[in-house]
């Protein structure tokens, strides 16, 4: 148990390491440090973006960004948050780019399609991806892939507790709702 | 919740371009970091010569039989930021060994610049301690109030690591030199996630005194205030191989009934161009807005006349980067975020303050 706990402090205490060391501007010791979380930078994006190359541009943006911007990270145990809230502006900006520009995306199409094989799961990428807007989207995935409390996503997302925890609560209602319809029609 | 949501993630295929991405970003971020640190070309051609005599230790460094030499190990770890550029020069030689476990750990020079100690060590072992072995044990300085510090070691060949220890010391007095002690009880090892493999344990000790380097110390008492938030450079102490500015920040009431954590940074360059990177020490006070702080910054430049400062204020209410305390007796109290602080953060620089530098 307190040996357990000592590793993971060791790691954290490594990563810190890594992380002045990137503050000083070494590019090897931060791509050391990205990778442990480029795919997940790249699946958060996806769920934003909807497809594959700007969901690459996303987890390129952060990379530069990151790195450009490590000297201000004041604490580097929250190096993965900080990434996390990078990655969330990043993708909402490119979101937001898109919908000037109408998309006929051929690779969106064809993942619809595979999808629907999954109907009967009660929460499926797709209605994540869907039903749900940028703000509900960063709230769900802080809350259940990063398993953040709700005073952290507060924090990262710099907006009060309250409107993190009813925004939460909207997005589950309408991927349940989505839910049963689909069930009703299912039948 | 959480692994439906994970699971479904998962569908997401990553693809085999995702780490060239990266590595582009990062690029081109690197392309773009600031470059023209202080006589970069002089410290070139200062490595190669430092060097000369230790590269075939480099060059096959699985064939070498013994520790290379590294005439300057201070130049060697810092290829990068030109901070430690004159340390050798002014450093006490100490070479001393202590081995353990079948482990050798050599303290080889040691350097006190009247506020931080850095040590150069080595170390040479029977077994593989992986890309970057870790020391956690910190220096100790003797009669200081607290410490902070930092550390760094590099792979040089097998089993064989350089690295340097640094400790700022938090004490009223200006010592003229100060007794360090060194006892390390482990080396970890890390595998490749950083997180940390086995752990030698052993017992390697070290205890010695080093003297301040000449300083020529100034007194500057100049401020800068806005809203109420008043920024005071005290002194300035000036030694061949670095200078460290002491600077203190006054946070009135109303900035303190907003904000949790009021910091002050300094960036600093002179009136021939040079911009001098530097380490925070650390700082203390009476409470956590009335802080005494002070930043070392590398040598300055002998024909600067005036440096001018830059105080980089930072707000920030944050239930995560809250402050820690360190007491007394040892133990850490963290901050927490009280409740009537809202969430948020807000930076900004103050006015210049110019310092004449006496000559």
């Amino acid at each position: 148990m307190s040996n357990k706990w000592k590793s993971k402090k060791r790691g954290v205490i490594a990563v810190m390491l890594l992380v002045k060391k990137a503050q000083k501007g070494n590019d090897k010791a931060f791509l050391k440090l990205f990778q442990q979380h480029e795919e997940d930078i790249y699946r958060m994006a996806y769920v934003y973006v909807k497809n594959k190359d700007d969901a690459l541009d996303v987890v390129q943006e952060v990379a530069y960004q990151s790195f450009k911007k490590i000297s201000t990270l004041k604490k580097p145990e929250y190096f993965k948050t900080w990434l996390m809230r990078i990655t969330i502006n990043c993708a909402i900006n490119i979101v937001n780019k898109n919908k000037k520009v109408v998309h006929l995306n051929a690779d969106y199409d064809k993942f619809i399609g595979t999808n629907d094989e999954d109907i009967p799961l009660s929460l499926s990428l797709q209605e994540l991806i869907d039903m749900l807007t940028e703000d509900e989207k960063s709230i769900v995935l802080l809350r259940f892939y990063h398993n953040h409390s709700f005073k952290e996503i507060a924090e990262l997302l710099n907006i009060p507790l309250g409107t993190a925890k009813s925004t939460l609560y909207r997005a589950l209602h309408k991927l349940r709702k989505e839910y049963k319809e689909g069930d009703i029609c299912g039948k | 919740m959480g692994n439906k949501i994970k699971q479904e993630l998962e569908k997401i295929e990553i693809p085999k371009e995702l780490h060239e991405r990266s590595i582009t970003g990062i690029k081109q971020a690197k392309s773009e970091q600031p470059k023209g640190k202080i006589k970069r070309p002089l410290a070139v051609a200062a490595i190669l010569f430092g060097l000369a005599g230790a590269t075939a230790g480099f060059a096959f460094p699985t064939a070498a039989s013994n520790l290379p030499l590294i005439g300057n190990i201070f130049k060697f770890l810092d290829e990068e930021s030109g901070f430690y550029d004159n340390y050798k020069e002014y450093s006490t030689e100490l070479n001393m060994t202590e081995e353990s476990n079948g482990v050798k750990v050599t303290v080889n020079d040691a350097i006190f610049d009247g506020e931080s100690v850095s040590v150069t060590y080595s170390i040479e072992s029977k077994q593989d301690l992986g890309e970057e072995p870790v020391i956690f044990q910190n220096l100790d300085i003797k009669g200081s109030d607290g410490m902070t510090g930092s550390s760094q070691l590099k792979k040089i060949g097998e089993n064989k690591y350089v690295g340097i220890m640094t400790g700022s010391n938090f004490s009223k007095d200006d010592p003229e030199s100060v007794k360090v002690d060194w006892g390390i009880d482990g080396i970890s090892v890390l595998n490749e996630g950083h997180e940390s493999e086995k752990e030698i344990k052993g017992n390697w000790d070290f205890a010695f005194k080093v003297n301040a380097t000449d300083s020529l110390k100034q007194t500057i008492g100049k401020s800068v205030k806005q809203d109420g938030l008043k920024v005071n450079i005290d002194k300035i102490s000036m030694t061949p191989i670095s200078f460290v500015l002491y600077y203190s920040q006054e946070v009135p009431k109303k900035i303190r009934d907003k904000w949790h954590d009021v910091s002050v940074d300094l960036e600093v360059k002179d009136d021939r161009g040079n911009i001098y990177s530097g380490e925070g020490n650390g700082g203390s006070g009476r409470n956590s807005y009335d802080m005494n702080w002070s930043k070392t910054f590398e040598k300055l430049d002998p024909e600067a006349t005036k440096l001018i400062v830059t105080p980089k204020v930072l707000f920030r209410n944050s239930e995560n980067f809250g402050s820690a305390e360190y007491k007394k007796d040892g133990t850490v109290k963290e901050g927490k975020l009280p409740k009537k602080f809202k969430p948020g953060n807000k930076e900004f620089s103050l006015e210049d303050i110019v310092i004449e530098l006496e000559k």
